[in-house]
């Protein structure tokens, strides 16, 4: 008897430990939800933004993006799926998108949302030039959502790929991921670090996702992958990104894909559309017309 | 006293460099990734190479380990403690890289508590976890006859260690026990063995399909390198076990059949494993798409060729291929076999991970916005070779005071009735 | 881009170093916020943004470049932190927002910046800035600085003295007061009356002699009584200044001090082009030409043949804010066909339905070209041509009219001034004489009744004798003094390009534009050249038309000089002098008028027609012609930097016997100001007062303000009593106060009146505004609400910026509503809905044009002594003795701005300059690097003809090569070389300064790139000084060859 037991007692103990060593982790992880929580995203909709003035203006596109934004914002968040439209024969490369973005979330050396790429083609004097600004694609089917151990990056129902500062590992995974470069690292510097004087605006907070943030010792958002964000701050209070505001070209609009009537679901409509890399199933809510 | 006086040396450098490794740590940890050279576009370098590089070597070895506990092939049985301590220690060693190079360390629990299905690391973090555990619980059953004898003989902190290590078990009063005992233990490795055996695969090919599924990096992007890095597992797993046998067991006690075996399971794996080098190599470089063919071309005949042509090709596969098939080859030419197809696999390594990362995924985006951190460029700088150097001797001194310590080059076979530690184990 | 291997980056953070830039003001005094550690609510976050919150924000009006956008600054715990456009501003907001709306209500528009707006940010928090005074340690140009106390410094430079003697100089200095010597009011009224009396030979010297003999010893020389007053040995020379700034250093210099010279830096600019079309639009009015508008612009908005020339219309001109949208909106709907002249291939060019590479200075062979196929196909607009009076105009439908048909005379083969109806007894001195069918008829160009259709070619000999032909026969036979090849060829393009840019100009009605910029006129034969463009416009009569040729939008005038005003500020100045003397550019006179003429050559140029001569100034103040310079005061200008081969000049800057004393106002150590004796601090245009320009590009008035929005970085002192930020005014106050100058001080504007802070001044502007031209005209009142918006949204800044009490006394108080509606909103708005009238631009050119320009043609080359040409002709490249320069060099050198830089100002935007593209290039065709086997990346050192060795001089000892690095590309002209400016620089932050004994890093980062500027060619007769072009003053910049040598 006694010999039976002993090795079962052995065996037993075994599993009650195994048992106890990974029930702890199951009930930890279920804890956590699989996904981030949908609700959540509800709940944080943002219902009183100031309300759009009304202007004489009918026919400027901001002011009519605008107002589309403000009716999109009326509806639950996942019937919203917001879309930008960059129309490459109005873009001047003027770059004024890639620093409006940088000033308005305040990014730190070597953290870039939306550079312009520049490209020339064909032989002098038969020579045209190429314009790509490049945002985050905020794609369908994002491969960097994918890849995140924690799904600290991940994708609302209204189509934005965000990323949670708080929760990011830093593991920067997702950074390769990424087809399109569209994100960068924060790591940690100061533009002004090694001048005579730290200067005051990066130490200010940024207001990313709605969040105030300082940038400051490891506090997020450094160690964190960084991306365009479609200015979600922004959204929630009515405005419209700033590289949208900001265009001069007026080369880049956004809107709500859902509104059949909107400014840009109908310009999409146009044979001069694209999407980058298609042929990879990304999906993006970035569209070009060529 | 001579070998003594070198193990005291031998101890002292490897814990100097262990702290300069804990003061890298300390250094990391409050100061930030800025310290390092990587870059957005190269995002992952010198440390993430050194974590797959232990993974892989973490996976061969258990593998190899498996042949002994799960297969009986009895002519491996000589290393099998050895190959399940260094999967250990290397898988150790793999998580620290990786764990020194979060951009929030401090949120490592993170991966433990939120999950994401759909992501490979994701999954791979739970593997390492029951891969962990596993060897763990295999290292247990294999020594703790041993290290309860330790606790018996040991005095004051050793003892409390050595219990600690044994988790409670004592070795039976009766032999018949004793033999239960070990029976059981067969039993478990086998058990222990089977399980491990996808899960190391899983560990390992999962690590190369973390690159894999990657489908933003055409190099990458391919059924294949999930194989590749398994088969390179493998390729230094035997190369390890070929150095250690060689290293720590004194010549005269030297099996040599066993060295040829491994050298020629070694000559096996370097030879499927150039197979499908070239496979997808070949395959690469007959098209043109940039993103694979230009990356190729880099590694092969760019500023880097060297650690193409002389550490994947030449330390990686010729040269231990030429030394092991000398007929009268020393032990020592064995070693150097070994230690040759450990760097070339480090080159590997390199290669897997950081020449996909030197062309820019849309053209035209390395001018459009320019910062030292927007490079595609990279070389790894002092601190993150300092780092890597006493990461690695942490673990290299936590696997000597093992083996110092542990019988571990002994078989149970061999010394039966004889109650006693093994005492002829040499660190190196 | 260089590699840059990484390299261990251990150095620990430093903030906050205490360095010597450093002063009193502490802006991070104080508490960060905690960013608040919320988990489970951050997926989006808990919608924290602060900046619709109408206290956040401030409208004011950028100065990155010399557009002045209006803009939007948004303000956190007094930190700047984001740039917009300001919505209410037609300028930054296509359907700008009505002007009534509620401050409160928009926050959450935003309008549009350019790249170097948005960076804003970078350029005012400058670390580099310097906050105390600097005064040199060593010699000049040895960037050893101390610093001292304002008040010393103003000692110092008032008083004079040796006041180098602590660095062992044993020269005694004349400070200001030693040349302050005129400076009595009623002296010198009487005085500069004479003086105009004596330009017109009415007096001769001796006259003015005998009648000022009691004051001859203010004069510089009282032989040459025309050189003015000592005062005038104060030069002032100033860069990009908008207005409001310009008018508070006018009252400084010329009506305080007395002194004629203040210089800005227009002639590198656009001086040229504004001459032009202001002498263009000019109308005729008692026997002058009066009027005129400087910068007519196309309409994008309506136009449909929109055809550029040597302007990089996205990237830099006037307002690549306010052009882009309409141009790419009609690009898109392809309303608007384009053509691009430019031998680069600009971004706008690469839009464009065609690109002519055009040889570097062959833009008149284009336009004669031109003109040569629209007038042998008759394609021109004769309704509009032939018009001769106001009533015809009306007749034909037609906005305006022109002198296409007013007979000029020839006289000994050089066409002068236009025949006068009293010269062959038709008429009176004031009418002009056409020929209607054959007969000469006498034209008022006013007459609003009788319709004259004059005949549009004539040459002939009238029966008095007197040969004449009319500017368009002028045009005409010079358009065909070369066959259609030749003027291919002259453009380095085929003749088949030429005829089908004047086809389509000609096919789109009044709806067709030419523009033109810099690229065309900075060249010696710049004038004409752009006059023959000028004319292309004429010739189908598209001014005022819709889509055609515009005015800008102008705006409220601020001075406050018309009737019904609230404040004349250049009235309102006690014992106000009056200056009077030749400028040290010898700009605005005749040579011939000035008691120095002593034949031809002149010792060196005058500029009758052009003013701020700036590539003048240095080498003049060289040649002491015509007169020494004693004290200089250099503001927002880089002469060093900018000017083309300004380098040569070096050497003067550096001499205490051509530049005795040396100030600077600045904002940082400049690229000019390091050679200084002194240099003041300044605060950037986020920290201070004016009332800025309007862009060229609006239709519809715009009247914004600049106002400080953050607390100044510089530090404070005490004028007058008052404290306030060091700055370019609280020098000019300080130097007042110290020498008790007029117009400053206690009663300056009137009894009772002080001006004792820059406020006191740019308030009575800024009321102008509010109150508009008079009654009626007027803003609202700003509501309580909107008072407590102002106080709030302006509580960030400290007392001696904005203090409400004492703001409300620099205005009456009547003002202070009207005051804050204007500040609240940034300005004065019209709505863009009020651009257009019918098929007309409402806002009109003035109605008149001139094909013709007379006084050009009446006036003599003072070097030459040729007569000038009063219409468009062919020259090629010549310098100041009109000998052809024909230089061996194989490239041609052309140079151009990008759309995120500035000379210098963008050189500390990490966000911008610094990231987009950290350094230039020099620039080249493939096929021509081919030839020399250069690559992308290659260095090369680039020599030049006045620059064989390729060298820049960087002070008395030191110099450094000029290398560059080879960018290889295919949209150039082969042949042609481009370097951007922008880089290069040797000082603002790039180099290592010393001062109080604390070595100052610099950052090599802003060092970076090659500075084309000392390559520049300069002229073989005058000392040290670009070749320039004799009418509207332009520096030549696209006339030199350079040579490359691969290093
Ligand atoms: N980004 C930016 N914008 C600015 C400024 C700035 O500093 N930065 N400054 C403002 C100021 S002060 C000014 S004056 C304006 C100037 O505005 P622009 O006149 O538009 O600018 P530049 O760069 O001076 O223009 C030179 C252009 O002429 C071309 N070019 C050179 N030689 C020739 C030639 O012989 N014929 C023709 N047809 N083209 C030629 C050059 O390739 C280049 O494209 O820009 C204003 N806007
Ligand atoms: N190669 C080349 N050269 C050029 C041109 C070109 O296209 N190519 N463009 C030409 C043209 S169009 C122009 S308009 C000129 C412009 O030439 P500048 O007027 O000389 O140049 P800016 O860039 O306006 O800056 C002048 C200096 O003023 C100082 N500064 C900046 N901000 C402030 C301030 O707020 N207060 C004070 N007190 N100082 C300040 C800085 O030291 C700066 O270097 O350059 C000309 N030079
Ligand atoms: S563009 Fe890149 S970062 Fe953005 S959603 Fe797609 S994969 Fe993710
Ligand atoms: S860096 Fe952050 S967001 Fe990206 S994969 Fe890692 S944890 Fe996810
Ligand atoms: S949407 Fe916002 S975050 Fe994204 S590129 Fe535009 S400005 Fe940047
Ligand atoms: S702001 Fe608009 S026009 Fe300028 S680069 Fe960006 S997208 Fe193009
Ligand atoms: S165009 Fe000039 S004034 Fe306007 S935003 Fe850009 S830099 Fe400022
Ligand atoms: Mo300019």
């Amino acid at each position: 008897m006694g010999s039976n037991k002993e090795p079962n007692q052995g065996r037993k103990e075994f599993i009650k430990k195994g048992l106890l060593a990974g029930g702890g982790l199951l009930v930890a992880s279920e804890l956590i939800k699989w996904k981030p929580m949908i609700e959540a995203v509800k709940a944080t909709q943002h219902t009183e933004v100031l309300p759009l003035v009304e202007t004489v203006s009918t026919e400027d596109v901001v002011i009519r993006m605008q107002k589309e934004l403000h009716e999109a914002l009326k509806k639950p968040v996942e019937e919203i799926h917001w879309i930008m439209v960059i129309d490459q024969k109005k873009c001047v490369a003027c770059d004024a998108c890639t620093v409006g973005c940088s000033a308005e979330n305040g990014l730190p050396p070597g953290v870039v949302y939306r550079p312009v790429i520049k490209e020339e083609i064909g032989t002098y004097p038969n020579v045209s030039r190429r314009f790509t600004p490049r945002p985050c694609m905020h794609c369908e089917n994002p491969p960097c959502t994918q890849v995140c151990p924690i799904g600290a990056t991940y994708k609302r129902p209204d189509g934005i790929v965000s990323i949670d500062y708080d929760k990011c590992l830093g593991c920067r995974y997702c950074l390769s991921a990424c087809p399109y470069g569209a994100r960068s690292f924060d790591w940690g510097e100061y533009h002004t670090e090694n001048t005579p004087e730290v200067m005051p605006y990066e130490l200010e907070p940024t207001f990313e996702y709605g969040d105030e943030k300082v940038r400051k010792g490891n506090k997020s958002p450094i160690g964190n992958a960084r991306k365009c964000h479609f200015c979600i701050h922004r959204l929630q209070n009515g405005m419209l990104p700033t590289c949208v505001t900001t265009c001069i070209g007026r080369a880049t609009y956004f809107g709500d894909l859902n509104n059949p009537n909107g400014l840009v679901a109908s310009l999409i409509g146009s044979p001069r559309v694209k999407r980058l890399k298609e042929k990879l199933g990304t999906k993006p809510s970035v569209y070009y017309l060529t | 006293m001579e070998v003594k006086g070198l193990k005291r040396l031998y101890f002292f450098i490897i814990g100097a460099f262990s702290l300069v490794g804990l003061w890298a740590i300390y250094y990391r940890l409050t100061e930030g990734l800025k310290m390092t050279a990587l870059t957005s576009n190269v995002s992952w370098g010198l440390w993430v190479v050194f974590y797959i590089f232990f993974i892989g070597l973490s996976a061969g070895s258990f593998l190899l380990s498996t042949m002994v506990y799960v297969f009986n092939m009895k002519q491996y049985e000589k290393i099998g403690k050895v190959a399940l301590l260094s999967a250990f220690f290397s898988l150790v060693a793999g998580l620290m890289f990786i764990f020194i190079d979060l951009g929030h360390p401090e949120r490592f629990w993170h991966a433990l508590v939120y999950r994401q299905p759909t992501s490979i690391l994701s999954w791979e973090i739970h593997f390492y976890l029951i891969y962990m555990l596993i060897i763990v619980a295999e290292l247990w059953f294999l020594l703790r006859e041993d290290i309860s004898r330790l606790v018996i003989k040991a005095k004051g902190f050793k003892k409390f260690v050595f219990k600690l290590v044994s988790i409670g078990y004592s070795i039976p009063d009766n032999s018949e026990k004793l033999e239960r005992d070990r029976k059981q233990t067969h039993k478990w490795m086998k058990i222990l063995g089977i399980i491990g055996i996808p899960t190391a695969i899983g560990v390992h090919a999962g690590t190369g399909s973390l690159f894999g599924v990657i489908v933003a990096k055409h190099m990458w992007n391919s059924g294949l390198t999930p194989i590749l890095f398994l088969v390179s597992a493998l390729v230094s797993g035997a190369a390890l076990m070929l150095l250690l046998y060689a290293l720590l067991v004194p010549k005269e006690k030297q099996d040599n059949t066993m060295l040829k075996s491994l050298g020629g399971l070694l000559i096996l794996f370097i030879a499927v494993d150039l197979l499908i080098v070239a496979a997808k190599y070949l395959v690469g470089l007959y098209n043109y798409v940039p993103d694979e063919r230009q990356v190729l071309l880099n590694m092969m005949f760019g500023e880097r060729w060297y650690i193409f042509w002389v550490g994947q090709i030449m330390l990686g596969a010729i040269i231990p291929i030429l030394l092991l098939s000398i007929k009268k080859g020393s032990s020592t030419l064995k070693a150097l076999a070994g230690l040759s197809t450990i760097l070339g696999i480090f080159c590997v390594r390199w290669n897997l991970v950081v020449p996909a990362y030197l062309e820019s995924p849309m053209p035209g985006l390395e001018t459009a916005f320019v910062h030292d951190r927007l490079l595609f460029e990279y070389t790894p700088n002092l601190f993150e070779w300092i780092t890597s150097l006493g990461l690695i001797s942490i673990v290299i001194l936590l696997f000597s005071l093992a083996l110092n310590s542990l019988p571990i080059m002994e078989t149970k076979e061999g010394k039966e009735d004889n109650g006693e530690t093994a005492d002829g184990v040499q660190a190196i | 881009m260089e590699k840059q291997p990484m390299e261990c980056k251990l150095s620990r953070r430093s903030f906050l170093k205490t360095s010597a830039f450093v002063g009193g003001t502490a802006f991070m005094a104080g508490t960060l916020p905690n960013a608040r550690k919320s988990y489970a609510g951050t997926l989006t976050g808990d919608n924290n943004y602060p900046y619709t919150d109408a206290n956040t924000v401030l409208y004011t009006t950028c100065l990155q470049c010399t557009t002045a956008c209006s803009i939007k600054t948004k303000i956190h715990n007094g930190v700047l932190m984001k740039v917009d456009g300001n919505p209410y501003s037609n300028m930054t907001l296509k359907d700008n927002i009505p002007y009534e709306l509620k401050p409160d209500m928009v926050t959450n528009i935003d309008g549009k910046l350019c790249a170097k707006g948005q960076a804003g940010i970078q350029h005012v928090y400058d670390p580099y800035r310097i906050r105390k005074v600097l005064k040199r340690n060593g010699p000049r140009g040895s960037n050893e600085w101390k610093t001292i106390p304002f008040d010393q410094a103003i000692e110092e430079i008032v008083n004079g003295g040796k006041i180098f003697s602590d660095i062992g100089e044993d020269r005694s200095v004349e400070g200001l007061k030693d040349i302050y010597t005129l400076t009595d009011s009623e002296v010198s009224k009487r005085m500069a009356e004479d003086i105009a009396k004596l330009r017109k030979k009415e007096i001769t010297v001796k006259d003015f002699q005998r009648s000022h003999k009691d004051h001859l010893d203010v004069l510089i020389d009282p032989e040459h009584p025309d050189k003015g007053p000592k005062n005038n040995q104060f030069l002032y020379q100033v860069g990009r200044i908008h207005r409001g700034r310009k008018d508070f250093t006018d009252r400084f210099v010329l009506d305080a001090f007395g002194s004629v010279n203040w210089i800005e830096k227009t002639t590198l600019c656009s001086q040229t082009n504004n001459r032009i079309w202001n002498r263009t639009t000019r109308t005729f009015d008692n026997g002058s030409w009066v009027g005129g508008v400087n910068s007519p612009r196309p309409d994008h908005a309506n136009t449909e043949f929109y055809l550029v020339f040597g302007s990089v219309v996205f990237e830099a001109n006037y307002g690549p804010v306010q052009q882009s949208e309409p141009i790419t909106e009609g690009l898109e709907t392809g309303r608007i066909k384009m053509a691009v002249v430019d031998p680069r291939m600009t971004k706008v060019a690469s839009k464009a339905w065609k690109w002519v590479p055009v040889k570097p200075g062959g833009d008149a062979g284009i336009g004669f070209g031109m003109i040569r196929w629209i007038m042998e196909n008759e394609r021109y607009d004769s309704n509009y041509l032939k018009s001769a009076t106001k009533a015809a105009a009306e007749k034909a439908g037609e906005p305006g009219h022109s002198n296409a048909t007013y007979l000029v005379k020839i006289v000994d083969d050089h066409p002068g001034k236009h025949l006068r109806a009293d010269e062959i007894g038709i008429g009176n001195e004031n009418q002009f004489v056409v020929m209607v069918n054959g007969e000469p008829v006498a034209v008022d160009p006013n007459d609003e009744n009788t319709v004259i259709e004059g005949d549009l070619f004539v040459d002939r000999t009238l029966d008095s004798g007197i040969q004449v032909k009319t500017p368009l026969q002028l045009i005409r036979d010079e358009a065909f003094s070369k066959t259609m090849t030749e003027w291919a060829d002259i453009a380095g393009t085929d003749e088949g390009s030429i005829v089908e840019l004047a086809k389509e100009l000609t096919s789109y009605g009044k709806k067709a534009c030419v523009e033109y910029n810099r690229g065309v006129y900075k060249h010696t034969n710049g004038w004409y050249a752009a006059q023959a463009l000028v004319v292309l416009n004429l010739l189908i009569g598209n001014f005022d038309w819709k889509g055609g040729t515009s005015r800008p939008g102008g705006g409220w005038n601020f001075v406050g000089n018309r009737p019904g005003q609230k404040y004349d500020v250049n009235q309102l100045h006690t014992n106000k002098l009056s200056r009077f003397g030749i400028t040290i550019t010898k700009e605005g006179w005749n040579y011939e008028e000035s008691t120095l003429f002593n034949g031809y050559p002149a010792k060196r140029p005058w500029y009758p027609f052009s003013n701020n001569v700036a590539q003048e100034t240095w080498g003049a103040v060289s040649d002491e012609y015509p007169y020494p310079i004693k004290v200089a005061l250099v503001s927002s200008h880089t002469p060093m930097y900018s000017i083309p081969g300004g380098q040569a000049q070096l050497k003067t800057l550096l001499d205490f016997k051509k530049v005795p004393l040396l100030i600077a106002c600045d904002i940082v150590i400049g690229d000019s100001s390091q050679y200084a004796d002194y240099i003041f601090p300044d605060v950037t245009y986020l920290e201070r007062w004016a009332t800025p320009q309007q862009s060229h590009h609006t239709r519809v008035r715009v009247s914004h303000i600049r106002q400080p929005v953050i607390a100044p970085l510089t530090d404070t002192v005490e004028v007058f009593g008052e404290e306030m930020p060091l700055s370019l005014e609280a020098l000019m106050l300080g130097i007042a106060e110290k020498m008790n100058l007029p117009g400053f001080g206690k009663d300056a504007f009137a009894p009772g009146v002080d001006l004792l802070r820059p406020e006191d001044f740019y308030f009575k502007l800024i009321a102008n505004i509010a109150y508009g031209n008079g009654p009626g005209d007027e803003v609202e009142d700003a509501d309580d609400a909107e008072l407590e918006l102002f106080r709030k949204s302006h509580e960030h800044l400290p007392k001696h910026t904005f203090d409400e009490e004492r703001w409300k006394k620099a205005l009456s108080p009547d003002e202070w509503r009207k005051f804050v509606y204007v500040i609240n909103r940034g300005g004065r708005f019209a709505s863009f809905e009020d651009a257009y009238d019918g098929d007309f631009i409402k806002n009109s050119l003035g109605g008149f044009s001139r094909l013709y320009i007379e006084e050009v043609a009446n006036t003599r080359h003072s070097m030459t002594g040729k007569y000038f040409q009063g219409y468009p002709i062919y020259e090629p490249i010549i310098d100041s003795m009109g000998k052809e320069v024909i230089d061996k060099e194989p490239f041609i050198l052309i140079t151009y701005k990008e759309s995120w830089g500035t000379q210098s100002r963008t050189a500390s935007n990490y966000w911008g300059q610094l990231g987009l593209q950290p350094e230039n290039y020099v620039v080249m065709n493939k096929s021509d690097a081919d030839k020399l086997k250069l690559s992308n990346g290659d260095k090369v050192k680039v020599t030049s003809t006045s620059n064989p060795d390729g060298v820049h001089l960087l002070d008395n000892e030191r110099s450094r090569p000029i290398i560059g690095k080879v960018q290889v590309i295919q949209g150039i002209r082969p042949g042609v070389v481009g370097i951007s400016t922008h880089f290069g620089h040797w000082g603002y932050g790039a180099n290592d300064v010393t001062v109080d004994g604390n070595i100052i890093k610099g950052d090599p980062l802003r060092g970076t790139g090659i500075h084309p500027n000392p390559l520049f060619r300069l002229d073989d007769h005058l000392n040290g000084t670009p070749m320039s072009e004799p009418i509207g003053g332009s520096v030549s910049f696209y006339d030199s060859r350079i040579n490359l040598i691969k290093v």
